[in-house]
């Protein structure tokens, strides 16, 4: 089928979203532990 | 003309911004931390559209666009890879690097290594393979110059000059804070244009939002069947499926690149790693909307030359001229924002990582601090100038694909340290110091021996074959060599202790 690829892509990138964003809940919580003192930001 | 008067008005704005936001950077930047990574001063929102507009270049506004045009939809692999396998690479990285450099203090990613290996070998010799980059930029700057040639009708060479002149005068002045700050605004604007060329199908063609894409497929399709099909053998990349697993595994490794590598060691809190990824990835499926221009284009005029040219010919064509202004300014901005960076990378691994760390700190060359701070800054800058020649003769004659020439540039980094960063951070008690510097030579011996020697056609495949053989022969190394005193947990360790015991490191100063 001609829109094989395409629907690759819209699943493909659904997924990655998706796994991105469990990573990002799961490996990068926000954690209590000893940093190094926050510096003055600029945003 | 009317196209003519917007860009030059833009082009006049954008060059006093850029020339404002670097006069800002240069009066921020004090020492080698400033220039390197701003202090570790800034938030995760501006870094985070700072990494992504650096990590994405003109390679993606012209070289992609281009790409798909050529080859369909088998480009797709591409796309999928990037909201992947980059944003997943981040993911695994980015924290153990930025929590070891809360304690190392480096500057650069050849400093990084050298500090995690105690290796001053290591650190040189990656310094060096930084001037793969040279490609990379090359490859931004023939971008920056068919802007000018495609949009305004100058000769390309002319183009070339001035997009040269440009980015080496901005980048000479401010360092990074110059480059983030314009990263930031960039991040904005090509955003933005990616969006808005991805529903363009819209006004362009007589579809509806609905029957969409079976249209566009059917067009195509009928065009040439290789235009929509999963791989696409007569393309250079897109041809096969290890080549397609070759661009997974590179796209993988490109987040560990210097130039993006150095903004996470700009983050002020390790905390703010998510609010930084999260930017950085809602930002990248905005870029990546604006490859679609490249299908749309196919098959509104499948003759042109060179691919390259389908993002000029398609806004020139389908937008007002003001938007097609636009483009030219967002496109000349993403080369800019990448190509900044990356003079900051070889500027660095020249001042800080070859001359201050190796040659002043071990006594080959004897100077006081104060005297070296002011040597390493005339070398830093000076090699901005060098590296802006030599890019320039690269791409004297414009290459067939922008893309193919940007990514020699980022295999040859990436075979050369993403070995040695990546076993390094999640194997630290196994690592050895013979095996990354084993990983070192083979990853650019054999990228290098196979770009050369080997009938390749993907520049993926190249660059994966020489990452593979590195990381074979670095678990190959370690496995058989012993850790060394300072290497991997035993350098965190050391390097807290001795963190503790100092007072806050004095950094050197470099006055104007």
């Amino acid at each position: 089928m001609a829109t094989t690829m395409l629907v690759i892509w819209l699943v493909g990138t659904v997924l990655s979203l998706a796994t991105i964003y469990a990573l990002l809940r799961v490996w990068y919580a926000p954690e209590a532990e000893e940093e190094e003192p926050r510096r003055e930001t600029i945003e | 003309m009317v196209l003519e008067t917007y860009l030059y008005v833009g082009l006049g704005l954008f060059t006093l911004l850029m020339l404002v936001l670097g006069y800002l950077g240069w009066k921020r930047t004090e020492n080698i931390a400033d220039f390197a990574i701003a202090s570790e001063q800034l938030g995760p929102y501006m870094l985070g559209a700072a990494f992504a507009a650096t990590f994405f270049s003109a390679s993606t506004f012209v070289g992609y666009v281009g790409w798909a045009y050529d080859f369909g939809y088998s480009f797709l692999w591409l796309y999928l890879s990037l909201v992947s396998a980059s944003p997943i690479a981040l993911i695994v990285f980015a924290k153990r690097v930025r929590r070891t450099n809360v304690h190392m203090g480096s500057v650069s990613l050849p400093d990084w290594i050298g500090e995690f290996y105690d290796s001053n070998l290591l650190r040189v010799g990656i310094a060096l393979a930084m001037f793969f980059n040279l490609f990379y930029i090359a490859g931004q700057l023939t971008a920056g110059a068919q802007i000018f040639q495609v949009l305004l009708g100058w000769e390309y060479i002319n183009g070339l000059l001035v997009i040269t002149a440009l980015v080496t005068t901005y980048v000479m002045i401010g360092g990074t804070y110059a480059d983030i700050y314009t990263d930031a605004i960039q991040a904005v604007l090509m955003a933005i244009m990616g969006l808005v060329v991805f529903v363009s199908f819209l006004w362009v063609f007589d579809w509806g939002v609905v029957e969409a894409f079976g249209q566009m497929s059917a067009e195509l399709a009928e065009e040439d069947p290789n235009l929509v099909s999963i791989l696409n053998p007569e393309s250079i990349v897109f041809y096969s499926g290890f080549a397609i697993l070759s661009i997974f595994i590179l796209e993988f490794a490109f987040s560990a690149q210097p130039q993006l590598f150095n903004k996470v060691l700009a983050l002020d809190d390790p905390a703010n790693l998510r609010k930084m990824i999260a930017t950085y990835v809602v930002l990248t499926v905005s870029f990546l909307s604006v490859t679609f221009a490249g299908f749309y284009l196919r098959i509104i005029d499948p003759t042109l030359d060179l691919a390259d040219q389908a993002i000029f010919i398609y806004t020139m064509e389908f937008f007002p001229a003001i938007v097609a202004a636009f483009l030219g300014i967002v496109i000349l901005s993403a080369a800019v924002s990448t190509t900044d960076g990356i003079y900051v990378v070889l500027a660095t691994a020249i001042s800080n990582d070859i001359f201050r760390k190796f040659l002043v700190e071990e006594g080959y060359v004897e100077m006081d601090d104060d005297r070296a701070d002011v040597v390493s800054r005339y070398f830093a800058q000076a090699s901005v100038l060098v590296v802006s020649v030599i890019s320039f003769l690269i791409v004297l004659n414009p290459p067939q694909y922008i893309a193919e020439l940007v990514w020699i540039g980022i295999s040859g980094v990436a075979a050369a340290t993403v070995a040695p960063v990546m076993i390094g951070i999640y194997f630290p008690n196994f690592v050895t110091r013979k095996g990354a510097i084993a990983a070192l030579v083979t990853g650019v011996v054999g990228y290098i021996g196979v770009s050369l020697f080997l009938d390749i056609p993907s520049v993926f495949v190249e660059g994966t074959i020489g990452l593979i053989l590195a990381t074979i022969v670095m678990l190959l190394v370690c496995a058989l060599t012993e850790q060394e005193a300072n290497v991997g947990v035993a350098s965190d360790q050391h390097k807290m202790s001795v963190s503790r015991e100092n007072d806050s490191d004095v950094s050197p100063t470099i006055d104007d």
